[in-house]
């Protein structure tokens, strides 16, 4: 019976979290520049960090600290080149997860804070100097709480263990090495082979990098493991979460888009000459080698985590949490945000590819329409500049079918059909949907193309008299 | 461009200065042949090379990194080689099985042919030595920096390669190989031992079946007197099927290409025709002919569109003026899947004078739209900025005709090169308007004139205001042109992909 009870509260959480992107989807706010706050305890840590470096050799210590002040300016970028979500739901969940491990490992300094990161790459990053960044894609591939807490106790462990700092001072050490600076006199002396020898220098030292920081994964799951087992979550989200960092190049997508769907019209038909698909078949040399694993594999991370979770008391733990309405909803606002992103970003190729891959799960949300009609209009005005290479990558075999698919019909599309498919597909959804403010400024985008037949002067008076304080005001002149 | 295959007749007159620059070079110096290349494969684009010297090996060998991309320029494999620091790159082809690249030693006059297969594996290469002062002086001029006047090294699809050079024991006569994908030799032949000292073949064309090369032969090597055979080879064996007089009954002609029709067995040559008592390289010529010849080289039609009865009246009235005011140099022909024949050329008027040094001045650019039954039918200009070239003192050449040619290997004129796509039944002919006299910092477009699949003619002018110290534009795939930019403070190379508007 209470089986039952469970899978019918899970379905109906389900439901709440889905209509919430049902229909409509407002963005996060964008951040222009770092909080001044945040700014200020930046400054202090880095002040902190430099305190501490007290290297034997100066030319050493000056270098580290160096490090920690580009370090520090990498950070401070991320927040103004808008990559850091200051949201109020992504950002401060991730810092509540983050909350509860602090809370289970009292022992623990309060020293870091986590901001969800605009980018599709599964991945989480601790700078090492207190803040953590959860990629978007990770968050998005997330299925359960107890998984986010898991990442975040990994980058806690790379944290506390001073692994970012390790490595200033290893690259310090070797640059400064009177071994090294021998060995590059040596080069330099002989006029033969430099590029040789000084990539043969550089690339030991480079593995030797790698190595270590392949260890550091280990050791940073190890305690990582440590600080999660004084939580309450599952004992399951640690080896579930490696898998899903496994599969990490496996696109969550991967059903072919129905684009016959998306682009016929009845005043503007889709042409069959649009679906034409050659995948590049001039040569295959090197595929392997091209897929070369710069992350170490995952397989014995997980070996290693199941040796060592053996001994772990199951007692008192939460039960696993599939499906809760908080991560599912999480998840599904990081695949819009992702798509939001790209296009802030200006890559509004792969942007439009997610869209489209959103309206084939959300066919009722006006707001992924509206961005694919704006993302046309955009991939129009940047061919008509002859600067579409600079929006929509080249399609490539190496890439997912369907992406490679989406990539070769948009290269395909000559300047006037991109025109058409801006103008045809933003007035057809507006007739759908109304009113809608993304929208009627999609239909304002594509009514300056050449091939409109509406007003671009009345779609703007529309808009005022419906957003008088519309966010694309200030763009529309 | 590397086809105009009437750039070679010229290489009586380019000699001197030739051969003089070579000796007054050091032959490590600053050589500007262009070390990146697109691969092309029956004419479409299938890729991109680079080649270059990665670090001085020892006193006399570089350590040379050869890569090579797709159409996409993304890399697909690069291998390293050492070679003597007078190396350069010549040729490169890829025929949908391997690849084919011809090198030439300036300093040990050797050329080297290495082949691999398509993951860019070394399978074979062969060494030739230049005893032959004549193709010494041919590339030794390429490495100073000028147009190639001819392709070395075609792509057979998926067959081989064939080599187009000059015999050692002879003046100058042609050689002509074909290796097969491994890059073994399969048949050699040469241009017959008679009074015709001077004989050079070029590719004309190539089928899985025939290949077929354009000899033009002269009995010395100033003779400005020339004439034009072709020549169609079986490609198993290298046996002769015919090789005929490029003429018709009355007239001869010159500027020919030859186009194979697989389905009706019949090759068709086309270009501008002259009384047979005319010189082709002085005179302007009296029109355009096309002759039909069938397998065993017999002419089985001909038809003519003379200047004066058929191509004068069909003059637009606003472009009267530039028409008897210019001659057009014609840069390539190209035939659609309809069969409809395109004459793509520019106009072009002498100027200066031998005192102050001579000028060529070069105008619009001009489509010639033949029916397929060879009659003229449109004459189409496109307009772009004038544009003037200066040569360099001590040129003295009598007539317009031979200035022209001239000037097209200096690099003169504003046409690059033209692209047919896959199925033929659209074209694209870029050029790139600037003025020659301030630079490639000054005013900048890359022009493409576009056949479009409806059948009509679109524009698209792309500017080229770049902060770069150099720039070239190569051929692409179907759509596109490939932009190649060159950052000399940071020693970077920046490729890539514009597409077209149309
Ligand atoms: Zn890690």
């Amino acid at each position: 019976m209470k089986g039952f009870c469970l899978t019918l509260l899970t379905c109906l959480v389900w439901g709440v979290a889905v209509a919430q992107f049902e229909k409509n989807y407002v963005p996060a706010p964008l951040q222009d520049t770092i909080p001044p706050a945040t700014l200020a305890t930046l400054k202090a840590k880095l002040a902190a960090d430099k305190a501490r470096v007290a290297e034997p050799s100066k030319e050493v210590s000056n270098y580290i600290k160096e490090l920690y002040d580009k370090r520090a300016n990498f950070v401070i970028d991320q927040f103004n080149e808008d990559y850091i979500l200051t949201d109020e739901t992504l950002s401060p969940y991730l810092q509540s997860v983050l909350n509860n491990i602090y809370a289970a490992n009292p022992a623990l300094p309060r020293e870091t804070k986590v901001y969800a990161h605009r980018s599709e790459a599964v991945n989480a990053m601790s700078y090492g100097e207190g803040t953590i960044a959860f990629t978007l894609g990770l968050l998005s591939r997330m299925e359960t709480e107890a998984q986010v807490a898991f990442v975040l106790c990994h980058e806690l462990a790379h944290y506390h263990t001073h692994h970012s700092d390790l490595k200033a001072a290893e690259v310090a050490r070797f640059l400064f090495d009177p071994e090294t600076k021998k060995k590059v006199k040596e080069i330099e002396k002989n006029e033969f082979g430099q590029y040789t020898r000084l990539t043969k220098l550089v690339g030991s030292f480079g593995m030797s990098i790698t190595r270590h920081g392949r260890d550091k994964e280990f050791e940073a799951d190890s305690l990582a493991l440590r600080y999660y087992l004084n939580t309450t979550y599952d004992l399951q989200a640690p080896v579930r979460t490696l898998e899903i960092l496994d599969s990490a190049d496996v696109e969550p997508f991967r059903t072919n888009l129905d684009l016959r769907k998306h682009f016929d019209f009845k005043a503007y038909p889709f042409k069959e000459r649009w679906l034409t698909y050659a995948p590049s078949n001039t040569w295959h040399a090197n595929e392997d080698a091209d897929s070369l694993h710069t992350h170490p594999s995952c397989t014995r991370r997980i070996v290693a985590i199941k040796r060592q979770l053996l001994t772990a008391q199951g007692a008192n733990r939460k039960a696993i949490d599939y499906g809760t309405e908080q991560s599912d909803a999480m998840r599904r606002r990081s695949e819009f945000e992702i798509a939001v992103s790209r296009y802030h970003f200006g890559n509004y190729g792969r942007g439009l590819f997610l869209y489209l891959a959103l309206a084939e799960r959300y066919p009722e949300n006006a707001y992924v329409h509206a961005m694919i009609g704006q993302g046309l209009y955009q991939l129009y005005w940047y061919q008509k500049n002859h600067e579409l290479g600079k929006v929509l990558s080249l399609p490539d075999a190496r890439f997912e079918e369907n992406y490679d698919r989406y990539l070769s019909f948009v290269h395909t599309l000559r300047l006037m059909e991109l025109a058409s498919l801006s103008y045809y597909y933003s007035s057809t959804q507006r007739e759908r949907f109304g009113v809608q403010e993304d929208l009627l400024y999609a239909c304002w985008l594509s009514s300056k193309t050449e091939v409109s037949q509406s007003d671009p002067g009345k779609i703007k008076t529309e808009y005022i008299a419906n957003f008088p304080q519309g966010r694309y005001l200030s763009k529309m002149k | 461009m590397k086809k105009s295959i009437f750039l070679l007749c010229l290489i009586g007159c380019l000699w001197q200065t030739a051969t003089a620059q070579t000796l007054s070079k050091t032959v490590t110096g600053d050589v500007k042949v262009r070390n990146t290349g697109a691969i092309l494969q029956n004419g479409q684009v299938k890729g991109y090379y680079t080649f270059y010297n990665l670090e001085k090996q020892d006193r006399k060998n570089n350590n040379y990194m050869l890569s090579v991309t797709d159409e996409n320029l993304r890399e697909i494999n690069s291998v390293n080689i050492v070679r003597p620091n007078s190396y350069l790159l010549m040729d490169a082809s890829f025929n949908g099985e391997a690849f084919g690249f011809l090198f030439y030693d300036m300093r040990e006059r050797t050329l080297e042919i290495i082949g691999y297969d398509r993951t860019l594996k070394e399978t074979n290469k062969v060494t030739k030595t230049l005893k032959n002062k004549y193709a010494n002086a041919m590339y030794a001029y390429i490495a100073q920096g000028h147009e190639p006047m001819q392709s070395f090294l075609i792509a057979v699809p998926n067959k081989g390669f064939m080599y187009y050079g000059i015999k050692e024991e002879s003046k100058s006569d042609f050689e002509v190989e074909f290796y097969d994908n491994t890059m073994k030799r399969s048949w050699t032949s040469f241009g017959p031992d008679d009074k015709f000292d001077f004989e050079t073949a070029m590719e004309a064309f190539q089928d899985e079946q025939y290949v077929g090369s354009t000899i033009i032969k002269r009995t010395s090597v100033l003779s400005s007197d020339i004439d034009i055979d072709l020549l169609v080879q079986n490609i198993g064996d290298g046996k002769t099927v015919f090789r005929i007089p490029m003429e018709s009954t009355k007239y001869k002609m010159m500027l020919a290409k030859v186009f194979f029709d697989k389905a009706k067995q019949q090759f068709t040559i086309f270009g501008e025709y002259f009384d047979k008592n005319e010189n082709v390289i002085k005179n302007q010529s009296q029109g355009f002919i096309a002759v039909v010849v069938d397998m065993k080289g017999k002419i089985v039609s001909e038809r003519t569109n003379s200047w004066t009865a058929d191509i004068n009246k069909l003059v637009a009235a606003k472009d009267k003026e530039t028409f008897e005011d210019t001659n057009i140099l014609f840069h390539d022909f190209v035939r659609t899947s309809d069969g409809q024949i395109f004459a793509i050329g520019e106009q072009y008027r002498r100027g200066g004078n031998p005192m102050t040094g001579m000028r060529i001045l070069v105008y619009n650019l001009v489509v010639f739209q033949f029916d397929a039954d060879f009659s003229i039918k449109k004459l189409h200009v496109f307009e772009k900025d004038k544009n003037a070239f200066t040569f360099p003192q001590g040129f003295i050449i009598a007539s317009a005709k031979m200035l022209s040619y001239v000037a097209k290997s200096m690099n003169a004129f504003d046409f690059q090169f033209l692209q047919t796509s896959a199925d033929k039944n659209t074209f694209v002919v870029n050029y790139i308007n600037y003025d020659r006299e301030k630079g490639q910092k000054a005013k900048n477009v890359l022009g493409s004139v576009i056949y479009t699949p409806e059948k009509v003619f679109a524009v698209d002018k792309l500017p080229l205001t770049r902060s770069s110290t150099e720039y070239y534009v190569y051929p692409a795939k179907e759509g596109y042109v490939m932009v190649s930019e060159y950052f000399k403070k940071e020693k970077r190379i920046d490729n890539r992909l514009e597409k077209l508007n149309y």
